[in-house]
């Protein structure tokens, strides 16, 4: 069985832009101040996508799907 | 303009510009990426989405801190050329006193908040669209585009509401007066009057608090000790600035853009709900209010071959980072359905602006109302009038526009 990919945030890089909890909000919701949430840090085949999107709209770049 | 002229003479305050900054900046990236203008005292103008993005997330090399001379003459901060105002909170600070300021704005503009005031804005945005409705045509700027705005941020900030025209009128003329006329100075002398109400307002709650933003402001930490008011003010202030204006200017540009290409409203309307929000973000990167912002140089570093030092004034066009095409397929297109978009209109790194939330709220209503209720509007582009050149934010004075006439919603606010 092949590694599942990984969904991480650095949060240290989150500015609350909110693409992620906008385009995908089964994997990210916002705190209080609008800073990104990671919800699931390994998302199913079906999440794959809005993973991939994700990580490719942040503008800070503070989201990636590795192994 | 060849390459080679415009490398030194690049002015972001022309009418070329204006009309074609897009191509000057596409012009400037293929020949000399990080050129040096020789206009407003001489600066660097950035256009390559990733240097941009890189200098705006390195405030201890770019700052967008002001500083004052002998004379008492504001320099630096967050436009070029200067305009010798006192510095906005937390727009022209650097961490870590631009966070100090920031986090007391976070609870008011929070997607939560917005989640909160949502049906207050929808209703200010519903009552000015029945107030023309019924007629047919309407002066898009004055009837709609900056009163929804601005009437929102008054409420939110907790000033009396029917004073709107005093508090977003001085943010929208200084776009179009000329430098040096009676109505620059007038617009000048009202937003300097803003700041002084701000801080009497502040001084007002401390007495007498309510359950608004000034009030919140009013009793804010710095670092463990109370905020001035006139700290209190600056900040406010930065609200008004940002809550009035910008958001008049995209929406105009937007729905300027749909009345030009009725082929992509029509794709648009054949489902609205799931095409609008990626609609939203396409036209936000083409059309930024804030086509630039300004940072000086702290140390010194390289980019794109060229050495910049302490003191030197640096152009971070997102009207360039927007169209560098390393970033975006087809730059020059709107794309409406564009994915992935990760567009630089809201800002990069620490000044992020802080109202995007709200932002995108109330422009996505806007447009969303304006093509639900009005679906044929035409823009009279020829008897429109622009901002001048010498604006800060891409937005116009005046929109003519005529539609197919409906009914009043009568919605509650």
């Amino acid at each position: 069985m092949t590694q599942p990919l990984k969904l991480k945030l650095d949060a240290s890089m989150c500015q609350g832009h909110g693409r992620c909890y906008s385009l995908a909000p089964e994997l990210f919701e916002p705190d209080d101040i609008g800073h990104a949430v990671l919800k699931v840090s390994e998302p199913s085949a079906e999440q794959m996508a809005a993973a991939g999107l994700a990580e490719r709209s942040c503008p800070e770049r503070a989201i990636t799907l590795e192994r | 303009m060849e390459a080679n002229e415009l490398v030194s003479s690049f002015d972001h305050h022309t009418v070329e510009y204006q009309v074609d900054g897009r191509e000057m900046f596409n012009t400037l990236r293929g020949s000399c990426p990080v050129a040096h203008s020789d206009k407003w005292g001489g600066f660097y103008v950035m256009t390559k989405y990733d240097d941009i993005w890189a200098a705006m997330r390195d405030h201890g090399t770019f700052s967008s801190a002001k500083s004052q001379d002998e004379s008492g003459t504001w320099h630096g901060g967050d436009v070029i050329p200067d305009v010798g105002m006192p510095p906005f909170y937390p727009l022209d600070l650097d961490p870590p006193l631009h966070q100090s300021f920031r986090q007391i704005l976070n609870p008011f503009l929070s997607p939560a908040s917005v989640e909160q005031r949502s049906e207050r804005i929808l209703g200010y945005i519903s009552t000015l669209i029945d107030a023309f409705i019924e007629r047919g045509d309407c002066e898009f700027v004055t009837e709609f585009a900056n009163p929804a705005p601005a009437i929102s941020t008054v409420e939110m900030l907790g000033l009396e509401v029917t004073e709107w025209r005093r508090w977003a009128e001085p943010h929208h003329s200084i776009q179009f007066a000329e430098h040096g006329t009676a109505e620059h100075e007038q617009a000048i002398a009202d937003l300097v009057w803003q700041r002084d109400q701000l801080a009497a307002a502040i001084r007002e709650r401390l007495e007498t608090p309510r359950d608004d933003m000034i009030t919140h402001v009013a009793n804010a930490r710095i670092d463990g000790r109370p905020i001035e008011p006139e700290e209190g003010a600056a900040l406010l202030w930065t609200v008004v600035g940002g809550g009035v204006d910008t958001s008049t200017a995209f929406v105009t540009n937007a729905l300027a853009h749909l009345s030009e290409h009725p082929e992509q409203r029509a794709w648009l309307l054949e489902d609205l709900d799931a095409r609008l929000p990626a609609a939203i973000e396409e036209l936000l990167r083409y059309y930024p209010p804030v086509r630039a912002v300004a940072r000086t140089v702290r140390q010194e570093v390289e980019v794109g071959g060229q050495r910049l030092c302490p003191a030197d004034r640096v152009l971070l066009p997102v009207l360039a980072a927007n169209f560098d095409p390393e970033q975006f397929d087809r730059p020059g297109e709107v794309i409406l359905d564009r994915e992935p978009n990760r567009h630089a209109t809201f800002g990069i790194g620490v000044h992020r602006c802080v109202g995007s939330s709200v932002a995108r709220f109330t422009v996505t209503n806007m447009i969303r109302e304006v093509l639900t209720r009005m679906p044929d509007y035409r823009f009279d582009l020829e008897k429109a009038v622009r901002y001048r050149p010498s604006s800060p934010n891409d937005g116009w004075v005046s929109m003519p526009a005529t539609f197919t006439p409906g009914p009043k919603l009568a919605r509650p606010t």
